[in-house]
């Protein structure tokens, strides 16, 4: 506790008071009155170290000493509406202790050349993505079935 | 309007026993019909091929074209058929295609072609010439 | 049980021979048995079967009937003549025997053994295509030590051959997979590693996987005995031994897409068609070829609305079962390019797609604007003769005579059908016994028939004498001179090739269609027909003087009448109709003629068109064709027209009608009663009408020869018409083979 109070005024001394309650909203902590979900991560936050920070902002914590399983959890980046697509799939197998590889590890192994970019799920945010079969008027990969080119008059 | 509702409206009209009864359940039907345009509009994704407007003139044209027709037991009828037409689409029992083919491209003389002055006087084969290489 | 066990092992040979007596070819023990190692098991089975119809209509020719021989096959007797091998011993008698070197039109390997058969006092299996069939011989083809060699080689075969007939691209129509279902174990021993072969590079036609290769030399001997080039060869002894050229070479020849028909197995197959297709997805529709004269008889292999290859049909008297790479590559061609919507160039110089009914209301109504003399009409090179007639018919109509054909040059003379033909005939060539070209070059003209040349030359040593700018034989030949000159010079008995035509018993002399396009062609002929005189050509069994014609529709046009000179006639145009005419020179067009191009790519005059009208193809329509030697052919339909294009013949009758000239057939077969009229010999299909007047008919010409030398007349081989510039497979084959 002691210590929690120390590195509060620590922050007070380094950004003055306006400054000090940017930090709190910017890092969520006016939201934890009401999110207690993200009241007790913040809570658990206190000793347990940070293991990493992924491209996105989400932290990542370990603290050995709490029951085994639940010692592993993420700080999501966006403090209002989170979940759980937000975690990059390098990151997920360390998280779900799947791995003992942290993400920023595993990161080094992923293939220059292909593999999109992580996309969180956006259902219900207005840009789900629909499947729409091969054929579809929607499916913009549909396939070309003219079996000729035609002769552009526009070279001439 | 979601297409529930647009099928909730298309029903088939009682029986008419004159002409006038005849006459407004036609106007009847074609304000159903205009009604029930965005939402054919949205499940079949006519936007970038076709208009409302151009959807109701198809319409109106289709209905103008028994213009003719007085006996109010073959309005009755004719008016039974469109109703089952317009509930088919309304339910998507059709395809993108099909309302393509039948009220979008008929439309400008593609498909169905119309038999204007333009063609009198010309040949069998002329006819055929200009609709198809088989015949 | 050891009672039934007993009894079982009692009724498997009554079994056995009762169930493969009936069905001695598909049924048989797959395990070596006590029967099968015991030759003489086999005279039991051998009573005397039904008599057989030969394999694939194999016919012989006994010309001398004390040459004829009598050998027994499976001990039923057949009459064949001296001379004849055991396989085509076995072929007359209705039995097939698998081969994979043997083939009937190459010289004699006999290196991959598949054709062994038993033969009675011999005490091996004899190699059956190598092996002369003597009076007498007792062939066995289906004894168990037939069979057990056939099974042993085909193990061989396989040993070192990939298992990749489902990436293969001869999966479906491979002889070693048929043969291997027929003939071969259903095992194999072999557990050590394959051999494996650097592939090699061709060209861009043909695609080489040669770890699959059996080395049976076919491709070798085809194209050292038929193509006349010595580009591929064998490499290396015993399991090193591989098929290549020797060093890093493409082949450069114009009939190197038949090894990929030649080739038994997956190693030689079709680059532009790799992975494409199976064989078993597509449609043939037996054709004929229209990117040269010759008129080769061709297989347009289909899937949908594309055309996928082109494969030869065998003709004897065509291109017996070669095709040029022109003709089995220009395909792709006929998907680029293409004309599908009407088109009228508005003011601004742009073209804009219109309907029909526009389209045609437009060339009507220019057409009765300007005076009949000023109308002009050109046929293209790919035109078909009711095209053309649909053509001269509508001008007529419009009160012009101003119809041609590109490519016959300045007035031709249609007179006498054989100044324009080749009247020895294709298969005729092969009598002949000394050939003088004057102005032609057939390897490039016509593949097919320099094909022939080369044959007649490497079976009967004849003599082969040129005339014209330098080129390329694949033959031994005199080149005599580049001109006139030279052509003089023998005409008047000074030449000292004059010896050499004297003495030869069928002089052939081919003359080059290039020709008419020169202002004394009538002065070179009248050269060329004496020479004919003196060196009796021309006999009454034998018509030596012939015309080689470029072009697909230069015959069916002369007999036509499709007769008046494009050069002159352009000059004064003011209505300009081409059917398909990409070859004619515009230049001389006055700026303010109206030009209708009514053909299927967009090629060169497309450019200076106001109107265009899309046609088919000919893979799209049925059409008369008379090749160079006067035998008119159908093409058939095999893949539907793209986009709005429609038959030739059917807009020119449309066009007539809008015009307010109405031609008076509506209907195919009205056009072609039509033709009757005006040269029935069109619609004798596959037949050639022998000529029954003579040359000496004509009326003499005096006409100074001017002296500058032949040209040649095919510049670019693999680009010489609408389809083949619009294909890609024929533009990388002329920047890759042509290269000086």
């Amino acid at each position: 506790m002691v210590s929690v109070v120390r590195g509060l005024l620590k922050v007070v001394n380094e950004k003055g008071v306006g400054g000090f309650i940017k930090h709190l909203r910017e890092e969520g902590y006016t939201k934890c009155l009401l999110d207690g979900n993200l009241l007790q991560t913040k809570l658990h936050n206190i000793g347990a170290t940070l293991v990493g920070v992924d491209k996105f902002g989400n932290q990542y914590y370990e603290k050995l000493d709490v029951q085994y399983g639940r010692h592993r959890w993420v700080e999501y980046a966006e403090k209002g509406r989170y979940n759980a697509s937000q975690v990059p799939p390098e990151w997920h197998g360390w998280l779900h202790y799947v791995t003992d590889h942290t993400g920023d590890e595993l990161l080094m192994l992923k293939p220059k050349r292909y593999g999109v970019e992580h996309r969180e799920n956006f259902s219900g945010e207005g840009d789900a993505y629909i499947y729409h079969s091969k054929g579809h008027a929607l499916n913009p990969g549909q396939r070309d079935w003219t079996r000729y080119q035609p002769w552009q008059p526009a070279k001439s | 309007m979601s297409a529930l509702a647009a099928l909730k409206m298309v029903k088939v009209p009682p029986n008419s026993a004159s002409m006038e009864e005849a006459r407004k359940q036609t106007l009847e039907f074609f304000k159903m019909a205009c009604r029930s345009l965005p939402s054919v509009m949205e499940i079949y994704n006519l936007d970038d091929v076709v208009t409302v407007s151009q959807l109701r003139s198809t319409i109106s044209a289709q209905i103008r074209k028994n213009a003719h027709i007085a006996n109010p037991k073959v309005i009755d009828l004719l008016l039974f058929k469109a109703t089952e037409e317009l509930s088919n689409i309304v339910t998507h029992s059709k395809q993108r295609h099909h309302v393509i083919g039948q009220y979008v491209l008929g439309h400008e003389g593609g498909l169905i072609q119309d038999m204007g002055t333009k063609d009198q006087g010309i040949s069998e084969f002329l006819k055929q010439f200009y609709t198809s290489n088989y015949f | 049980m050891g009672f039934l066990l007993r009894s079982l092992r009692c009724s498997k040979p009554l079994f056995r021979s009762y169930l493969s007596h009936p069905f001695p070819a598909h049924f048989r023990w797959i395990s070596s048995s006590s029967a099968l190692l015991r030759p003489e098991s086999s005279v039991a089975l051998a009573a005397d079967p039904p008599p057989r119809t030969p394999v694939a209509g194999a016919r012989v020719h006994i010309p001398n009937p004390d040459d004829a021989i009598e050998v027994f096959v499976d001990g039923y007797p057949v009459k064949i003549p001296k001379g004849l091998t055991v396989l085509q011993a076995c072929e007359v008698a209705g039995v097939d025997i698998p081969r994979f070197c043997y083939h009937s039109r190459l010289s004699i390997a006999g290196n991959c053994r598949m054709c062994l058969v038993e033969v009675e006092k011999s005490p091996k299996p004899v190699a059956s295509c190598a092996m002369p069939a003597l009076p007498g011989m007792k062939i066995k083809t289906s004894t168990p030590v037939a069979k057990k060699a056939r099974e042993g080689v085909m193990e061989f075969l396989l040993m070192n051959h990939p298992l990749d007939c489902p990436i293969c691209d001869q999966g479906g129509e491979c002889d070693l997979q048929d043969q291997s279902m027929a003939f071969g174990a259903d095992r194999g021993r072999f557990t050590e590693m394959k051999r494996s072969v650097v592939d090699k590079n061709l060209g861009p036609l043909v695609k080489t996987v040669m770890t699959r290769c059996i080395q049976c030399t076919r491709c070798v001997r085809f194209a050292t005995e038929v193509a006349g080039v010595q580009d591929l060869g064998m490499l290396g002894r015993g399991s090193g031994e591989e098929i290549g050229t020797y060093v890093e070479k493409l082949m450069t020849s114009e009939l190197s897409g038949n090894v990929i028909d030649i080739c038994p197995v997956g190693a030689l197959t079709s680059k532009p068609f790799a992975f494409k297709a199976r064989n078993w997805e597509l449609k043939g529709t037996e054709t004929i070829d229209v990117t040269d004269a010759v008129g080769s008889n061709i297989r347009i292999d289909s899937r949908g609305p594309e055309v996928m290859r082109i494969l030869p049909r065998l003709n004897e008297e065509i291109n017996e079962e070669w095709i040029s790479d022109k003709t089995r590559f220009c395909y792709d061609g006929l998907k680029r390019q293409r004309l599908n919507d009407p088109m009228i160039r508005g003011p601004d110089g742009r073209f804009k797609a219109v309907s029909w009914r526009d389209a045609l209301a437009v060339v009507a109504e220019v057409a009765h604007q300007v005076k009949p003399e000023e109308i002009v009409g050109i046929a293209g090179q790919l035109s078909d003769a009711e095209s053309m007639m649909a053509l001269k018919d509508f001008l007529n109509k419009m009160g012009s005579e101003n119809v041609s054909c590109e490519g016959n040059g300045i007035s031709p003379n249609a007179d006498l059908r054989p100044t324009y033909l080749l009247n020895t005939n294709i298969s005729g060539l092969e009598k002949a016994d000394a050939f003088l070209l004057v102005g032609t070059q057939p390897r490039l003209e016509a593949p097919m028939i320099n094909a022939r040349i080369r044959k007649t030359v490497r079976a009967t040593q004849a003599k082969v004498a040129y005339i014209g700018p330098p080129s390329d034989f694949n033959y031994d030949h005199q080149h005599l001179g580049t001109g006139p000159k030279t052509l003089l010079d023998i005409a008047e008995g000074r030449h000292p090739f004059c010896s050499t035509l004297l003495s030869a018993k069928n002089p052939a002399i081919i003359v080059g269609a290039k020709i008419f396009e020169r202002k004394d062609k009538d002065a070179i002929f009248s050269a060329v027909e004496t020479i004919a005189k003196l060196h009796k050509v021309i006999r009454a069994d034998w018509n030596g003087l012939n015309v080689l014609l470029l072009n697909a529709a230069q015959a069916a046009a002369l007999d036509l009448g499709l007769v008046s000179s494009p050069s002159e006639s352009i000059r004064s145009a003011k209505f300009l109709y081409l059917m398909g005419a990409d070859d004619v020179n515009l230049e001389k067009l006055p700026d303010d003629a109206f030009v209708v191009y009514q053909g299927h790519h967009g090629d060169k005059s497309v450019y200076r068109a106001n109107v265009i009208l899309p046609s088919s193809a000919f893979s799209e329509k049925e059409g008369t064709y008379e090749n160079a030697e006067g035998c008119s052919q159908w093409t058939v339909p095999a893949v539907p027209t793209v986009g709005d294009a429609r038959d030739d013949w059917k807009i020119i009758r449309a066009v007539s009608e809008v015009a307010g000239v109405r031609l008076p057939y509506d209907n195919l077969e009205a056009v072609r009663a039509r033709i009757r009229m005006v040269a029935p010999n069109l619609l004798h299909v596959d037949e050639r009408e022998s000529s029954t007047v003579s040359v000496d008919m004509k009326p003499d010409f005096q006409h100074q020869m001017s002296l500058e030398p032949f040209e040649a007349a095919v510049e670019n081989f693999y680009m010489t018409n609408s389809i083949t510039r619009a294909s890609k497979i024929m533009a990388q084959c002329s920047s890759m083979l042509l290269k000086k």
